[in-house]
């Protein structure tokens, strides 16, 4: 009986739930339920709170207020779903050729399967089909090499490849490497085969009923294509004897093989035996390089303002040093950039107010909400030049942004023959310290070697890009160009400008003075080949004339045009700078920041007995967890318990001598001894249950080991330093 | 891409910002990153030794697949490895957890614990109290800092509602930091997530069955869209999901049963770090039950390494975690129940309570095979054990298991949760026995039977 007292005494306020695995906590509130249309005013409702929320610092709203909020959540939800389909179209875009190859080999592979005879339903209904030739057993199968180390990237590149064939009248199944499990066998990929194909009406692992329904109706009209999206992961013996099985069964069902390979070419010989690599016949086909991609998602959805919303210098520097240097991959860039316009959204009360940088005609008299003149960079603007003409409205931004892509694309032109990285460029491209340098000699267009040599001087290495010289080394390069390669590039700035006005027409000068200078230099260029290489020098020096127009014009445009987002009034509402918020959401540090919170614990408790007094030192009133946690500082690897637990025993105590003292001292005894008298009950009970607490709490965050059998008097420390 | 020049791009500037000690962490399954980064770091670094840590046992919770551990003392490391691999039993099996923390310990604890010797208190110095009596203590100890601490917890409701504007565009929450953060998730849950049904798991618990928490969300699913709209469902989705495989009960959160992507479950995962639900199967089951289209995670962890629990597909694609730092310095209450508390005797034997916690979480036959043990025990109080033959052959009787590996399965499972235990028997014969006193066994047995 003492027992269950005890048991029940040491669980005091867990409810039955607590101890439940799972439980159901409530079930959707009906106002959600009767109707969809309901349903939608229900979301709208809870973001209209919110907005409230955020502007606490503005009269409480009115109806125009619950509209404009209304609209801003709108225009929020159209610029979400246009990254969104923009970087969609952008992948598909990417790989509409690949999946083209693949679809036109998938069709002549299923008819040369055919060739060697039909499925009919005779043989079908054999236990076993009966096969006589030994190339029939071949399995045609298409290698996609995926040029990325990253599979991740990849996973959405396949299920497009997946739709893709099935609208060209294909039955797919996309397997992954999961199917392939040693702990599944062949059985577990059998099954998700069949699940896929026959729409998850029978839920068993035996090819004869895939191949009795690939006889129903018009179902052997078209091949089966099975893609398995990561070879190099799957289990070789599962992978081996799925193979081995479909080659057996071609003849019935015609599978074609299409497997991600994210290493070498010679990935399957190296992973499969070579009995089962017989049986596969193999085509490769190749996939876009993740820089292509890279590029294209960034002058998709960041250089070109395609959704009215931008990221900042800052933002730009860390997602980055993300890419870079920490994930590589391109998926993580791409919810940064989702992360960053959803914050952009919670923190800043004004933005997606406008859709003029939405929409593709905007009207001539917009302008900005009144409470956009608050912002600091308009305010800058104004007190600089007083006058409020200058600002312009949204659509004045638009053709700002839109100068500036354009100049951006164009460097990355030239920087493409150096694998200059749009990244890095858009990302200087982002400074707003441009706008000063712009009178300094940064984008001065002297001659390259010039500058390269004064870097070898000053930092006695070869020539470096220093940071920050990106675009003045870029437009460099243009100098170093061959004339086919200038022909070349001006054609694609001429495609990039066009419909920028102010560029354009430079551009078109340009060309038309290149054009002049083909036809002279076609002249003397055949007639130097007559004449030997006499009037090669001559040759030089008009295509080097023409490669300094066209760097004048291009440091040219850098210097007028490209304005960067941050230094142009208004660009709060569209452009996202809290670089702090955005890493804290992406990136939580857990090991740094709760060994932070442990030993900085008053910042966030803000009680008034333990900041103020003694700094970082360990005092009684502070938090017990946090308490043995910097006194746990002072050991090394391994903590003796009894030591700790004295240490702390004696801080824990401290309080109680003073408050006796203080006790003795005070004028009115009897009183203080009232009001003290409970806590002054410290007890070694007491405090040997907050010590055990205390552990635990450490324990469970990963901080501390338990003491092992062979050192039953210590324990040990996990993390060291932050 | 050439090897060489993704060397450069990817592994250089890497390699350029380590010092000293290296760890890559979570580099996924992939054969070529293995050979790339042994290159990258032979090129540029000679002496360094990669070390390669093969999978671990089951038991040992951590982390993904293969991980590299790179550190410029060749001879250290060899040290540590050689250490570590002679406690296992002279197995060539090291984890990653173990060669960190060595690694770590070593490093660092060098530079920080050079103050003063060892010392070799022993814990039997201190005068401690009865087990019964600190454990009463232990749920009567007086909370500090209580209104710090609630008005704490209630700042963090202010950004209620951008946590909810989070989930609705995607992303799963995760919540981190010091102290219990069990009230305040549910109190978000319940407050702002009133347009959601909300399923919470515990994952502080000791074993969870993930497959029952799918099907509560499934069942929860179909009552809402039968409300929501009552004649479009099809007959075929009435069969119960009780008898339904799990990737049917996936497909079916992940269907698309509404025009509009529109979530209409909410998971409230406490502890994803927790005991039950650390080994890598369930968190791929759990970042698959994430990604449906009709399913947002909530989520917190305490441990420090948890994020060494996802890989990168789980983290970009399937949970997308939006990450939070809320300490809330609340007491961890009930996460901490089933730690022993280290100064009680015998600090790992558990209590009636959390035996029987545990075995219900358990089958019936499991719960079954462990009563036959039990009344053993109790009938022969003077012996040492049972012997497994012998607890074989009366559970086969009573159809409680029918092989040798059943049998076996369920004794891992009472062993981890030590609920059971072993012994040699003093004629050389292994017996299996409960550590619990005969009270408490007698009391635990009429728990189950209840």
């Amino acid at each position: 009986m003492a027992q269950s007292v005890a048991d029940d005494l040491s669980l005091p306020h867990i409810s039955n739930n607590d101890l439940k695995p799972f439980f159901v906590l409530h079930k959707a509130s009906p106002r959600q339920h009767p109707a969809k249309k309901s349903a939608g005013k229900a979301r709208r409702s809870v973001k209209v709170n919110l907005s409230a929320s955020l502007d606490n610092n503005h009269e409480p709203e009115v109806l125009d207020d619950q509209s404009h909020e209304n609209l801003r959540t709108k225009n929020f939800h159209k610029a979400w779903m246009t990254i969104e389909s923009t970087i969609k179209e952008c992948m598909h875009n990417m790989n509409a050729d690949v999946f083209n190859e693949i679809d036109s080999w998938v069709h002549k592979s299923f008819d040369s399967i055919c060739s060697n005879g039909r499925p009919d339903t005779n043989k079908a209904t054999c236990s076993y089909p009966i096969v006589t030739d030994v190339t029939a057993k071949q399995l045609y199968t298409g290698l996609v090499v995926m040029n990325n180390m990253e599979f991740v990237d990849d996973l959405q590149t396949f299920a497009d490849l997946g739709v893709h064939l099935n609208s060209h009248g294909c039955h797919v199944a996309n397997l992954s490497s999961v199917d392939f499990s040693p702990k599944s066998g062949v059985g577990g990929c059998l099954r998700s085969l069949s699940r896929q194909i026959l729409k998850g009406s029978i839920d068993a692992a035996d090819i004869s009923i895939l191949a009795s329904w690939y006889m129903e109706k018009d179902n052997f009209k078209h091949p089966v294509v099975v893609i398995i999206e990561d070879m190099d992961r799957c289990s070789e013996p599962v992978l081996s004897d799925f193979i081995l099985m479909l080659s057996e069964w071609v003849i019935k069902i015609p599978v074609i093989l299409i497997m991600g390979v994210a290493t070498m070419l010679d990935a399957s010989k190296n992973i499969l035996s070579s009995k089962t690599v017989q049986h596969l016949s193999l085509f490769k086909f190749f996939l876009g390089s993740p820089a292509d991609r890279l590029d294209a998602i960034i002058e998709a959805v960041l250089v070109k303002p395609c959704s009215g919303f931008l990221l900042g210098h800052k933002v730009a520097g860390f997602i980055r040093n993300c890419f870079l240097k920490q994930d590589g991959t391109l998926t993580s860039l791409i919810r940064a950039v989702k992360m960053a316009i959803v914050q952009h959204y919670l923190m800043e009360p004004i933005s997606f107010t406008m859709k003029g940088l939405l929409d593709e005609h905007t009207s001539l008299a917009d302008s900005w909400p009144n409470q956009a003149l608050e912002l600091p960079s308009c305010v800058r603007r104004l007190s600089e030049t007083k006058s409020e003409a200058c600002l312009g409205g949204p659509s004045k931004m638009k053709e700002v942004l839109d100068l500036w892509s354009c100049v951006v694309l164009c460097l990355h032109e030239v920087g493409k023959n150096h694998k200059t990285t749009l990244l890095d460029l858009y990302y200087e491209a982002l400074d707003p310290k441009l706008c000063s340098m712009r009178d300094s000699d940064y984008l001065e267009s002297k001659p390259d070697h010039q500058r390269s040599s004064w870097n070898h001087n000053m930092n006695g290495e070869s020539v470096k890009i220093h940071k920050g010289d990106l675009i003045g080394h870029t437009i460099r390069q243009i100098r170093d160009l061959s004339p086919v390669a200038l022909f070349k590039l001006l054609e694609k700035w001429n495609k990039i400008t066009d419909g920028v006005n102010e560029i354009h027409e430079k551009v078109k000068e340009l060309q038309s003075q290149e054009k002049l200078e083909n036809s002279n230099l076609k002249e003397t260029a055949i007639r130097s080949r007559r004449q030997g290489i006499r009037n090669v020098g001559n040759f030089d020096k008009c295509t080097t004339a023409l490669n300094e127009k066209a760097a004048v014009v291009m440091s040219h445009m850098a210097r007028d045009y490209m304005q960067p987002i941050e230094s142009i009034p208004f660009h709060e509402i569209v452009c996202f700078t809290d670089v702090d918020k955005l890493q804290a959401g992406l990136l939580g540090d857990p090991r740094k920041r709760i060994q932070l919170d442990l030993l900085g614990a008053h910042t966030f408790i803000k009680c008034s007995c333990c900041s103020t007094k003694s700094g970082s030192s360990p005092i009684s009133t502070m938090h017990d967890t946090t308490l043995m946690y910097s006194l746990a500082q002072e050991y090394g690897d391994v903590i003796n318990l009894h030591d700790w637990y004295q240490s702390f025993r004696g801080i824990v105590g401290q309080q109680t001598v003073k408050d006796r003292n203080r006790s003795k001292v005070s004028p009115s005894p009897k009183k203080r001894k009232t009001a003290i008298e409970p806590q002054k009950k410290i007890t070694e009970a007491s405090i040997q249950a907050r010590f055990c607490r205390a552990v635990t709490e450490l324990q469970i965050t990963g901080l501390l080991r338990m003491p092992s059998k062979r050192r039953p008097d210590y324990v040990q420390r996990v993390a060291f330093g932050l | 891409m050439d090897r060489t020049e993704f060397e450069k791009s990817h592994f250089f500037p890497l390699i350029d910002n380590l010092f000293g000690l290296v760890l890559l962490c979570s580099i996924d399954r992939n054969p070529i990153l293995t050979s790339l980064l042994s290159s990258a770091l032979t090129i540029r670094f000679p002496p360094l030794l990669a070390a390669v840590c093969r999978r671990q046992s089951h038991r040992s919770v951590t982390f993904d697949s293969h991980s590299y551990i790179v550190a410029p003392q060749l001879r250290l490391i060899r040290k540590l490895l050689l250490n570590c691999t002679r406690k296992n039993g002279g197995k060539q099996r090291i984890t990653r957890a173990q060669l960190l923390c060595r690694l770590g310990n070593y490093f660092l604890a060098k530079e920080s614990g050079k103050s003063g010797k060892k010392s070799a208190r022993k814990l039997s110095e201190i005068d401690l109290v009865d087990e019964q009596e600190l454990r009463a203590e232990v749920s009567n100890i007086e909370p500090k800092h209580e209104k710090e601490i609630a008005s704490l917890i209630n700042s963090y409701k202010s950004q209620y509602n951008d946590w909810v504007f989070e989930l609705r565009y995607g992303f799963g929450l995760l919540m981190y930091g010091f102290g219990s953060k069990k009230s305040l998730i549910e109190d978000f849950a319940s407050t702002a997530l009133t347009d959601y049904s909300v399923i919470v798991v515990n994952g502080y618990l000791q074993s969870i069955n993930l497959k029952q928490v799918a099907i509560a969300m499934a069942e929860v699913l179909w009552d809402q869209l039968k409300m929501q709209q009552p004649k479009g469902l099809h007959h075929k989705d009435q069969q119960p999901f009780d008898s339904r495989s799990m990737d049917d009960v996936i497909g079916f959160l992940d269907g698309p049963h509404i025009s509009e992507d529109e979530c209409l479950l909410c998971l409230v995962i406490h502890n994803i770090d927790g005991p039950g639900l650390r080994d890598s199967d369930s968190q791929h089951l759990l970042a698959r039950i994430a990604s449906c289209s009709h399913v947002c995670i909530v989520a917190s962890i305490d441990h420090v390494n948890a994020p060494l629990l996802w890989d990168k597909k789980m983290v970009h694609v399937e949970f997308k975690w939006c990450w939070h730092h809320v300490p809330t310095f609340a007491a961890y209450k009930v996460e901490g129940v089933f730690h022993p508390l280290i100064l009680a005797h015998g600090g790992t034997s558990q209590t009636v309570k959390t035996a029987s916690i545990v075995l219900h979480s358990l089958t019936p036959n499991a719960q079954s095979v462990f009563k036959v043990l039990a009344q053993h025990q109790l009938a022969h109080p003077d012996q040492e054990g049972m012997p497994i033959d012998t607890l074989f052959t009366s559970c086969r009787e009573r159809f409680l298991v029918s092989s040798l590996v059943t049998l076996n399965s369920h004794l891992t499972e009472f062993k981890d949760h030590e609920l059971v235990k072993i012994r040699r028997h003093s004629d050389g014969q292994d017996c299996l026995y409960i550590p619990l006193s005969k009270d408490a066994l007698e009391k635990l047995v009429l728990e189950i039977n209840q």
